[in-house]
């Protein structure tokens, strides 16, 4: 169990960091259900190619941390890359072998679209992390989209929490080895795994919860009505960005379409 | 018993979420190295666990949408920590965390007992069920094989849901960090 490497936010002022986080998001979860309905090579690597350029010139994100931040869904990528390159729902043209494994052509080919579909995620994932504070947007969910301040901040304390968890899986690694505890290996040993980690993480993850409670409540937090510090507001440039953003994903999809090349993901929302 | 949420409630929800994405995504490397090994069914075999968040928090928070949340949630945060589903695990929250709130919703969200929180994976399992049904085309596959995976899956969501969700909340109480939610007043 190797705990992803997340929400380590890039802080820089950037274009995009002053856009409102709400619309943000909410930008970024548009284009990733359209990168969900896609399947074709040409769109996918469009769409991730217009996220690594919003990133870089819009976010100011150096390389080296979208790098770091892909890694993960590379990881995830190349998974279901070689699953669908030697186990293919069809039987096609074998490419080459490796030992007992044969490469299939077909399923190579399905192989590499997931991938990159994988890095679209990415990429508009770490679009909105690596330019966003944590507390900017709590602020904004709780003043643009309504939902009630309590549910906002316990949201943000569990987000701030996250880089803990690591440590705290380490901690929990450590303890166990020390007892003489090894890791198994395979799918038994993972299960065991999982397991023997569970508890502890759990427990100390909600003792936390707890503290964190006690100190929002002496703080007074959840008490109506409350007022805000700092205001967040929709102005006509975040309307800006959202619009650009989606109608350069609009276009590539119509280029693609245009080219015959677009393709939807078959078989699996529709037909 | 007092339907309102309190802060304490929140941020133990909150956690759950997190810690609970976190677990699902382990839980993603195993089931693709079990599918590896042994074919489809594996997914149904192991799905119950990516309930089993939903319940946990439902059975120690006792509020309603405690478990709808605790999916959203966990979904919401898989998404930006990098499960290779994307953005559509919105939908699969929203339709699991859906699914194992109705038979709570149904009494009151003031039953915990285990056969409601077995109910509860158990919807969570054929909702997601119905959901799959169009997101892979299940239509495609054979009768026999359909039923095998809804009955797997079903019973996977009331194991892996809904009783170990109540096992690991049950262990977890042990340690004493739950104070001050419902549970310990419930008893």
């Amino acid at each position: 169990m190797n705990p992803p490497a997340l929400f380590e936010t890039y802080e820089r002022p950037s274009p995009l960091s002053g856009v409102n986080p709400a619309i943000k998001l909410a930008t970024s979860i548009v284009v990733m259900l359209a990168a969900s309905v896609v399947f074709d090579l040409q769109s996918l690597s469009g769409i991730f190619a217009l996220g690594l350029v919003v990133a870089v010139a819009g976010g100011r994100v150096p390389l080296r941390v979208i790098a770091r931040g892909l890694v993960p869904f590379a990881l995830f990528g190349f998974g279901y890359f070689w699953m669908n390159a030697v186990l293919p729902r069809e039987a096609g043209t074998v490419l080459f072998e490796i030992g007992p494994l044969a490469v299939v052509r077909e399923g190579a080919l399905n192989g590499v679209r997931f991938a990159v579909r994988a890095l679209c995620f990415g990429i508009y994932s770490i679009v909105f992390v690596a330019t966003t504070d944590p507390t900017d947007l709590a602020r904004s969910i709780n003043q643009n989209l309504r939902v009630p301040a309590r549910f906002t901040y316990s949201a943000l304390a569990a987000y701030r929490y996250l880089p803990t968890l690591k440590s705290e899986l380490h901690q929990i690694r450590a303890a166990h080895r020390l007892r003489g505890l090894g890791e198994g290996d395979g799918v038994r040993g993972k299960v065991v795994q999982i397991y023997r980690y569970t508890i502890p993480l759990l427990a100390a993850s909600l003792r936390r919860a707890g503290r964190v409670a006690d100190s929002m409540e002496t703080r007074g937090l959840g008490r109506e009505p409350r007022t805000d510090f700092r205001a967040v507001r929709v102005r006509t440039r975040d309307w800006l960005y959202a619009a650009g953003l989606l109608a350069a994903v609009a276009a590539i999809l119509l280029a693609a379409a245009g080219a015959g090349v677009l393709e939807l993901w078959r078989g699996r929302l529709w037909e | 018993m007092n339907m309102k949420w309190t802060t304490r409630e929140t941020v133990f929800l909150a956690m759950i979420g997190v810690v609970f994405a976190f677990l699902y995504l382990a839980w993603v490397q195993l089931w693709l190295a079990v599918q590896a090994v042994t074919g489809p069914l594996a997914m149904d075999v192991l799905f119950g666990f990516w309930f089993s968040g939903s319940i946990f928090a439902a059975y120690l928070i006792r509020k309603p949408f405690a478990s709808f949340l605790a999916a959203m949630l966990a979904s919401f945060i898989q998404i930006l920590a990098g499960n290779p589903a994307g953005a559509v695990l919105l939908l699969t929250g929203l339709v699991q965390g859906a699914g194992s709130e109705v038979p709570l919703a149904a009494f009151r969200w003031r039953r915990y007992s285990v056969p409601v929180l077995l109910a509860a994976g158990a919807v969570a399992a054929v909702f997601s069920f119905i959901y799959n049904w169009f997101r892979f085309s299940y239509w495609e596959l054979e009768a026999g094989l359909l039923i095998a995976m809804l009955v797997i899956r079903v019973a996977s969501g009331m194991l892996l849901g809904g009783l170990l969700g109540k096992l690991l909340a049950d262990a977890v109480r042990k340690t004493g960090v739950t104070q001050g939610l419902e549970i310990e007043r419930a008893e």
